[in-house]
């Protein structure tokens, strides 16, 4: 029988099944008689299981995560381009997407795994601020981050928050309409385009000719303040 | 090896089907968003960068050599991108802006609204506080304790996402154990 107290990297073996049976034995054998290193062992196992109820964190179910990801690819929003992945004639069939509205329910922002262990409270936000403090939309912007801001400012959107990744805005309706009667504009060059990559031609896309980066549709907003997220390149 | 199902998915997403992808993102996208979650505290900033890892990957699904679980190579993409993600945030990191107005000038409001949106999203009292005191620790013990104690990833394949040794493994799960088991009697959890 072990005299010694069980050290904690053995316990640690020991609870991953990681030693060898003859000290597998041994620390069985300990830990019956040594209140100390039960304890430890108790605590170790109890901390185990608290760190793997983590689990439980999940990205909301909603389907708007996949095609996100793959508009993200087609318009290669990033540096790379996926025409080394899928052959062109692929990425052309279904390039309309490319400038394609992606919206994201507001409630996209929540997680929970069977409304057991985590919500968000995002919409108990800002209730005495007379606007809505929920993410309204989420914009995907075609452009860079200091374009990006450009253009919101050009437009008087209150500009909140400035990540890498993103920008948090708010605006109001008529403003939201404003763009999108500049996005109809160019509605009709990206048909273009669209049917210009469609035919087969192997065309590279000049994301940097269309300039405004947003992609809006109206969904009959109200006159409400409205706050969005812009994803910038 | 990888699994049979991950390869002839990634097969089918090769030969362009694109919509296969979804497969592989929907098993393993709770995965990659809880290991991105543990070092970056911010839902929404953890689900963007989650998505991006799975749109680097597509893109890079080429390159994909199959001598390893799928399952690893996302992993380590994630890793990496995580870590790229750090550096480059604190080179540039959010502050707070001036805007002239027309009339006058004003501060922004930068902060979220939800103020601290993980308080709101953990419900869970102690669940939050061991998600709290794991993502302080440091990135060793933090990467290896989500990767066996969340995930249940077996010590070989965590050698394998990590490339480290076995025995290095070993080593960092215990200390991990025991810097967290420590900062968890702290908070009054053990």
């Amino acid at each position: 029988m072990m005299r010694m107290h069980v050290p904690f990297r053995k316990l640690s073996a020991y609870v991953d099944g990681i030693i060898s049976a003859e000290e597998k034995v041994e620390i069985k054998e300990h830990l019956n008689h040594c209140k100390s290193c039960e304890k430890q062992y108790d605590d170790l196992k109890k901390m185990i299981g608290l760190v793997s109820s983590l689990k439980g964190i999940e990205i909301k179910k909603d389907d708007s995560f996949f095609p996100e990801i793959i508009a993200k690819v087609k318009t290669g929003s990033r540096k790379k381009n996926f025409r080394k992945v899928a052959n062109i004639s692929a990425v052309a069939a279904s390039i309309a997407v490319v400038f394609g509205v992606i919206f994201l329910s507001p409630d996209s922002i929540d997680h929970m795994k069977g409304g057991s262990v985590f919500y968000a409270g995002d919409e108990k936000a800002g209730k005495n601020s007379g606007i809505t403090e929920r993410l309204d939309r989420i914009i995907i912007s075609s452009t860079g981050r200091e374009n990006t801001l450009r253009l919101l400012r050009m437009h008087d959107v209150k500009v909140k928050k400035i990540s890498d990744s993103h920008i948090i805005a708010e605006t109001d309706a008529a403003t939201l309409r404003r763009l999108q009667q500049q996005l109809g504009e160019r509605q009709h060059a990206r048909n273009t385009l669209t049917q210009n990559v469609g035919s087969g031609q192997r065309t590279v896309i000049p994301m940097d000719d269309i300039s405004f980066p947003f992609s809006l549709i109206n969904d009959g907003l109200s006159e409400r303040k409205v706050r969005i997220r812009v994803q910038v390149r | 090896m990888s699994d049979i199902s991950d390869i002839e998915t990634i097969d089918r997403v090769l030969s362009g089907n694109l919509n296969a992808y979804e497969i592989l993102v929907k098993k393993y996208q709770d995965r990659i968003f809880r290991y991105v979650y543990s070092r970056i505290p911010d839902y929404d900033e953890a689900l963007d960068i989650t998505q991006e890892i799975f749109v680097l990957t597509m893109e890079s699904l080429r390159t994909f050599r199959r001598e390893s679980k799928f399952s690893t190579w996302l992993y380590s993409i994630a890793i990496n991108y995580c870590k790229n993600f750090k550096r480059k945030k604190r080179r540039y990191r959010e502050v707070p802006i001036q805007r002239t107005g027309s009339d006058s000038e004003y501060e922004l409001q930068l902060t979220d609204a939800r103020q601290n949106p993980e308080r709101d999203v953990i419900a869970r009292d102690s669940l939050r506080i061991v998600m709290e005191e794991l993502q302080k620790l440091p990135e060793d013990y933090r990467d290896i304790l989500v990767l066996r104690d969340i995930e249940g990833e077996s010590y070989s394949d965590i050698a394998d996402i990590l490339s480290i040794s076995l025995s290095n493994v070993k080593v960092r799960i215990h200390r991990g154990r025991e810097m967290l088991k420590s900062r968890l009697q702290h908070r009054g959890l053990l």
